[in-house]
């Protein structure tokens, strides 16, 4: 059964793959009506640039053998062991859940 | 009030007078014919996306209901004003009510999709009287979220002739109507925040945990996460 996590609307797939780009920010996803962002402690977020932010296949998060919090203001943190994990966005029939 | 087009100065001013309260102020910058809608965190300084640049046209309305003219980039009347007349380095907003826009010529604004949607959500966080429209039409989850914690999840069924077809726990699945279109949902609570949502999912989905594991693009049988948060 493939290890899974959801923080909000970000659920955290581990898988063995890493597509895109490392980028500096820790910030996974920022909303624009809170302002509040989903963010790693630790390791590194890769942006697949050729897809736009689409609910999935757009961010992988490399988790070094310390492993990271994943924190958010208004949801309980959740700790994700070493290992590659695929992000994905919740989404809706017209959108994504959030913006 | 068709917002798909609103002349400057007069219908900004009808639209602000109807409201219940007045904005504590936002912007619209544009770029070329386009615009987006920006509105303070705070009415410190804006947010990170919404950095304030001085070189683009813009205008701002502001909690008296005031239209104060930015910029003369590019804008059919010029700017009396310089940027220390309303603002300073910290951005943050002085009185306005000294100001007032003068100038008679007004340009048609055009709204693309986003910036159309971005102002109706902020208007109706505001707005009193909500309908299951409102709700249900709002494409953003957090805004819809509020209204219906507004209004309350048990007016919104009675409004929308609720049908329920699954429950789960905390979630329930349910078939509402409104404008004679059935549109299936799935209410989720959040165990973080005690918040609760409305999800729109296919019609085809038959429980509560389907519509969640199609929201993240998963079967039913696949969605098993080890925390939820």
């Amino acid at each position: 059964m493939t290890e899974m996590y959801r923080q909000g609307d970000l659920l955290f797939i581990k898988t063995n793959k890493t597509i895109g780009t490392a980028i500096k920010s820790k910030d996974i996803l920022k909303s624009s009506i809170t302002g509040h962002s989903h963010s790693i402690t630790n390791g590194t977020i890769y942006v697949n640039d050729d897809i736009n932010w689409e609910h999935k296949g757009n961010f992988y998060l490399y988790i070094p053998d310390e492993g990271t919090e994943i924190i958010h203001p208004e949801h309980k943190s959740i700790f994700l062991s070493a290992g590659i994990y695929e992000v994905r966005r919740q989404r809706e029939v017209n959108g994504y859940v959030q913006d | 009030m068709d917002m798909s087009k609103i002349k400057f100065k007069d219908e900004i001013e009808l639209l602000l007078s109807n409201l219940d309260k007045i904005p504590d102020g936002f912007w619209l910058r544009t770029d070329g014919r386009k615009y987006q809608v920006i509105w303070f965190m705070d009415r410190q300084k804006p947010s990170v996306e919404q950095s304030y640049t001085f070189d683009e046209e813009r205008f701002g309305i502001t909690k008296d209901g005031r239209i104060i003219w930015g910029f003369d980039s590019g804008c059919s009347c010029p700017s009396p004003w310089s940027q220390s007349d309303y603002g300073d380095d910290n951005y943050n907003i002085k009185t306005w009510k000294e100001f007032e826009v003068e100038s008679e010529s007004a340009f048609d604004i055009g709204w693309d999709d986003e910036c159309y949607n971005n102002l109706k959500d902020y208007l109706l966080l505001i707005k009193t009287n909500i309908s299951a429209e409102d709700v249900l039409s709002t494409k953003n989850a957090e805004v819809r979220r509020y209204l219906i914690k507004k209004i309350g999840y048990e007016k919104i069924k009675q409004m929308t002739n609720a049908k329920i077809i699954h429950k789960d726990n905390t979630s329930e699945l349910l078939d509402l109507e409104y404008n004679s279109q059935i549109e299936r949902y799935v209410k989720v609570k959040d165990s973080s925040t005690d918040r609760e949502y409305l999800l729109y999912v296919p019609s085809h989905i038959k429980t509560c945990k389907e519509g969640i594991a199609w929201t993240f693009d998963l079967k039913e049988e696949e969605y098993n996460p080890i925390l939820e948060t």
